[in-house]
C-alpha cells in the first residue's frame, strides 16, 4: 500500500522551502548594518540668504561605544558650527562646543534655546519645506548624513 | 430638586472660576505697578518714524536681539507669529517690535527684512549706538559683544550676548509685563488677550 502525503505534512514541507528560499535570498543580499548612531527629528528655520541660520537633530546612539560628535558640514552654509545657548538671569549666550558626547545608549535632543547647529553665512536662503543638507562627522571617523527640513518652528 | 440645587452649584461655581481667571495674575512677570518708559522714536528702513509708545488702547511687544543670532532671536519671533496668528482681528491692536542691540552689522534695512520674513507686520528696528543704549537701559535689556564666540579669525564676525526676554508695553506708554525666553509663547497670547 502505497501511503499519500497528508496535506499537514505538506504544508510543512511548503513552508521549509519557502523559509530556506528567504534565507538564501538573505545570503546573497545581506541587510545593510544597522546604523549605531541614529539622527531623528532634524529641522531647520526659515532664513535669507547670507544671514545665520540654524539646525536641530536628535542624535541616537545605539552602539556598545560612546561617541562624539566633532563637526558638521552643510552645503547651505559657508561652515557650520556646534553651539550651545546658555541662560543666565535672562541674559542668553551661546557657548561654542568642539563636540557633541552621545554616551552609549544616550539620545541628545537638540532644541531651541539648547544645543543647535549654527549654519554660519547661508548660501542660499531657507523656505519652509526647503531640506538642509547634513553631513555629521564623528571621531571615529564616521560620517552620517541627515536631511533637516525647514519648518517654521 | 436635589439636581436642580447640584446644577445651580455648578453654574456658579464656573461663574466664580471664570472671574477669578479673569481677574487672576498675569501668566508673565507682571510689573505692579507698570513702569512708565520714556518715548524713544527710531526711523524705519522706509524712512517712517516709529514711537515706542503705542496708540492709545492698542500694546506693543519688543524683544531685544540681532540678526545673526540662531537660536533664540528666531524662536522668539516665531513664537511671535504663534502669538499673532492666534489673536486674529485683536492683533491689529498690537505691533511686535525687533530692536536690534547690534547697530553696527543690523541697519534698518537688515533689522526690518529680519523681522519680516517671520511676518511682513513685524517691525524690526535699528537705532544708533546713544538711543540702543538709552532703550535698553529703560527696558533693563544688557547686551554685551562676545569676543571670538565664532571664528576669531573674521573679525567682523562675532556673538553677541543679550536679554532674552519679551516686554508688553500698553496703550499709556508704561512697561506691564516681561516673558522669559522658554516661559511659552501661550503666556504671552493668554495675556495680551486679557490685556486687549
Amino acid at each position: 500500500m502505497t501511503s499519500q502525503p497528508s496535506l499537514k505534512t505538506s504544508g510543512i514541507l511548503g513552508a521549509l522551502v519557502l523559509v530556506l528560499a528567504l534565507a538564501a535570498c538573505a545570503e546573497r543580499e545581506p541587510p545593510d548594518p544597522p546604523q549605531p548612531v541614529q539622527v531623528r527629528d532634524a529641522w531647520s528655520r526659515p532664513a535669507a540668504i547670507g544671514t545665520t541660520g540654524v539646525a536641530y537633530i536628535t542624535l541616537e546612539n545605539t552602539d556598545t561605544a560612546d561617541v562624539h560628535l566633532t563637526r558638521v558640514i552643510s552645503t547651505v552654509a559657508t561652515r557650520a558650527e556646534l553651539h550651545e545657548t546658555m541662560d543666565s538671569q535672562g541674559m542668553s549666550h551661546m557657548e561654542p562646543r568642539p563636540d557633541v558626547l552621545v554616551a552609549h545608549g544616550a539620545t541628545i535632543a537638540m532644541r531651541p534655546g539648547g544645543l543647535h547647529i549654527m549654519l554660519v553665512e547661508l548660501t542660499r536662503a531657507l523656505a519652509v519645506g526647503d531640506t538642509v543638507p547634513l553631513s555629521l562627522r564623528f571621531a571615529d571617523g564616521r560620517a552620517v548624513r541627515a536631511l533637516a527640513i525647514v519648518r517654521a518652528n | 430638586m436635589r439636581r436642580i440645587r447640584r446644577r445651580t452649584t455648578a453654574l456658579v461655581s464656573l461663574a466664580l472660576l471664570a472671574m477669578g481667571c479673569e481677574g487672576g495674575p498675569l501668566r508673565g512677570v507682571a510689573y505692579d505697578p507698570p513702569k512708565p518708559l520714556p518715548v524713544f522714536e527710531f526711523t524705519r528702513a522706509n524712512g517712517a518714524a516709529l514711537s515706542t509708545k503705542p496708540a492709545k488702547d492698542d500694546l506693543m511687544v519688543f524683544f531685544f536681539g540681532y540678526t545673526h543670532c540662531p537660536d533664540v532671536c528666531p524662536t522668539t519671533l516665531s513664537d511671535w507669529k504663534r502669538v499673532k496668528a492666534r489673536l486674529g482681528s485683536d492683533s491689529a491692536r498690537v505691533q511686535f517690535v525687533f530692536v536690534t542691540v547690534d547697530p553696527e552689522r543690523d541697519t534698518p534695512e537688515v533689522a526690518q527684512q529680519y523681522a519680516s520674513q517671520f511676518d511682513p507686520s513685524f517691525i524690526g528696528v535699528s537705532g544708533d549706538s546713544a538711543t540702543t543704549a538709552q532703550i535698553q537701559q529703560a527696558f533693563g535689556v544688557a547686551s554685551i559683544r562676545d569676543a571670538g564666540a565664532v571664528d576669531s579669525a573674521a573679525s567682523a564676525e562675532y556673538l553677541v550676548s543679550h536679554s532674552s526676554q519679551s516686554f508688553v508695553v500698553d496703550g499709556e506708554g508704561r512697561l506691564v509685563s516681561m516673558y522669559s525666553f522658554g516661559s511659552g509663547w501661550d503666556a504671552l497670547l493668554d495675556d495680551l488677550r486679557r490685556m486687549l
